[in-house]
């Protein structure tokens, strides 16, 4: 294996703390505090900016742990104002496409740039331009991070991220850096290596990116990794081995889940979240051109609350594959039914579509009537309208009407300033 | 294309392409009378020469016309008199962040945590704030302000019923 044996040229561009990011543009007041946005249901932190990381937040803190802390040191906390970050990102990588047609929008803050083509020296200078750019126009600061391969312009990101003198750009297309930027990444920080496999690798003596890299048995990493861990491995050596994904690929599975503003004894408050969940999941189903044959409901207490504790779950298959919402809600039901017990507070529900396949690779069964014409038209008409008018304008009566357990705490969410007129931005 | 036999009055299940035939749709169109022949291309040119597919112009766009970048196009809502004449209360301001602040511009403009739309004078030696209504003071910029600037205010629009 030899090292640059091609002159491929990564960019990954990431939005720093990207929905406080958001937050901030429109509140001046704000820049240089500590803020943090909450999850769906105000549950935990899934942004903070460095002021708020200083303080000891982590990710995916629960906020009421830290209320106290939060309180005392001044944080400004927001609800997920999730239209006006896709809107956000919608700009950036508007941005971003103008500087390459070859670009990933890997989630809604990243994407993937391939820069292959431009010469070394010239690639800083490039780098150095599009950061400018984005955040002239858009307001939102961005870190980029430029190497061979997708995981090496991962760990470059990574590293500028927490660089003061990198000034948001690193570059480890020289094989001399790499090896400095490989030592300082710790191996739970390579991109894909996940908790589970972070330990063994830590079992096999590997600390960080630069052990992995150096690690002389490439049998043996394909054995407890797969073939997927030895391409990471390659990767790390300046060797490509995922190319851009230009496309969406499409989801295997589909979960909805919430934790809820109140706790919840009866199964009829049960019923209307998942028929919700459901709702929501099947619409993500239908809008990938899949069908599910497979659907797993649960439900679970508070951990944090000093109450007899239960996890319930169940799983039912559904014979011919499906995205009728009704039929889901159907099967969902039974498996509630079948895992509800009396007498427990319920604070989160949630279901998983599974066994999902392409809707026009579904297998007929004997034992079951696939999805009629009719239904998918009924399905096709809702998704429209809904999408047009705003979600659940129509939605299936098993949601309820009154909403009233599982609604959504969205206690500290920040005007649409981006999406209609109604709330955007006054100036004096 | 189109069907030879349906030149002139056709209904949209008519818009066939050749390779889209199948035997299917062959047997119910023979069915309805229809016949189906191979398109060849040629087509009898009727009415006036010269005044057709050249002449259709777009319908004109607001959003064309002064959103120019969309990515960097954020709109403001006035909610003071400070700019008056040139900008009224409740007007929406048009601001395109990738604009350069040039001197008498006015762009919306970030200090002490509260956003204005002002309009900009700089000199050489420093950069003044102004506000058209002259019962408004200037403000003289200076740097514990950090004055941040949003954009160019490239457009207003205001609604008169």
């Amino acid at each position: 294996m030899q090292e640059n044996s091609s002159n491929k040229i990564y960019a990954l561009v990431d939005c720093n703390a990207f929905f406080c990011s958001c937050e901030i543009l429109f509140r001046p007041d704000l820049v240089g505090q500590p803020v943090g946005v909450l999850s769906n249901n105000d549950g935990c932190f899934v942004s903070r900016t460095k002021e708020l990381k200083r303080l000891g937040v982590k990710m995916g803190q629960p906020y009421f742990k830290v209320k106290d802390l939060c309180e005392k040191n001044g944080v400004t906390v927001f609800s997920s104002n999730f239209s006006l970050y896709t809107n956000m990102s919608d700009r950036v990588m508007e941005t971003l496409s103008e500087f390459t047609p070859n670009l990933e929008v890997y989630s809604v803050d990243e994407a993937f740039l391939d820069l292959s083509g431009f010469e070394n020296h010239n690639i800083n200078d490039y780098v150095k331009k599009i950061k400018t750019v984005v955040e002239k126009n858009t307001g939102i600061p961005v870190s980029i991070g430029v190497g061979p391969t997708k995981t090496l312009a991962k760990v470059a990101n990574n590293l500028a991220k927490k660089s003061e003198k990198s000034q948001g750009i690193i570059n480890v297309l020289e094989p001399r850096l790499r090896d400095v930027a490989l030592k300082r990444t710790k191996i739970e920080d390579v991109w894909g290596i996940g908790k589970a496999s972070s330990a063994k690798m830590k079992s096999l003596g590997i600390h960080n990116a630069f052990d992995f890299k150096d690690f002389k048995n490439d049998k043996l990493i394909q054995k407890i990794f797969t073939k997927v861990g030895l391409q990471r491995k390659e990767e790390l050596s300046g060797c490509p081995r995922f190319e851009l994904e230009t496309r969406p690929k499409k989801k295997k599975q589909i979960m909805c889940s919430r934790t809820f503003s109140q706790g919840v004894f009866d199964i009829e408050s049960l019923r209307e979240g998942v028929a919700h969940y459901v709702s929501t999941a099947s619409e993500k189903l239908r809008k990938q051109d899949s069908v599910c044959s497979s659907v797993e409901v649960f439900t679970r207490t508070s951990p944090f609350k000093n109450v007899s504790q239960y996890y319930g779950f169940d799983q039912r298959v559904i014979l011919s594959g499906t995205s009728d919402t009704r039929k889901i809600i159907k099967y969902a039901f039974q498996a509630l039914n079948k895992l509800f017990k009396a007498g427990f507070e319920y604070k989160k529900a949630g279901v998983r579509l599974t066994k999902i396949t392409d809707k026009n690779q579904t297998q007929m069964s004997l034992f079951e009537t696939p999805d009629s014409g009719d239904s998918e038209r009924l399905m096709r008409a809702i998704d429209f309208i809904n999408r047009k008018e705003g979600p659940e304008t129509i939605k299936v009566a098993a949601c309820g009407l009154k909403d009233k357990a599982i609604k959504l705490n969205r206690n500290f969410r920040s005007p649409r300033y981006v999406s209609g007129w109604n709330q955007i931005k006054k100036v004096l | 294309m189109l069907l030879q036999n349906n030149l002139i009055s056709y209904d949209p299940s008519d818009f066939i392409l050749p390779e889209d035939v199948s035997e299917n749709l062959v047997a119910s169109y023979e069915s309805a009378g229809k016949v189906l022949r191979p398109f060849f291309g040629q087509t009898v040119s009727c009415g006036l020469f010269g005044i057709g597919d050249d002449h259709i112009e777009k319908y004109q766009s607001l959003d064309a016309k002064f959103v120019k970048n969309k990515a960097s196009t954020f709109f403001f809502r006035a909610s003071s008199n400070s700019m008056e004449p040139l900008i009224y209360e409740n007007d929406v301001l048009v601001v395109d962040r990738s604009i350069e602040v040039r001197s008498n511009m006015v762009a919306i403009v970030s200090y002490c945590g509260e956003m204005y739309c002002k309009r900009i004078i700089k000199s050489a030696s420093q950069v003044i704030l102004r506000s058209d209504n002259p019962s408004y003071d200037e403000v003289l910029v200076t740097e514990d302000m950090n004055l941040i600037y949003f954009g160019v205010v490239r457009a207003v629009a205001r609604e008169l019923i």
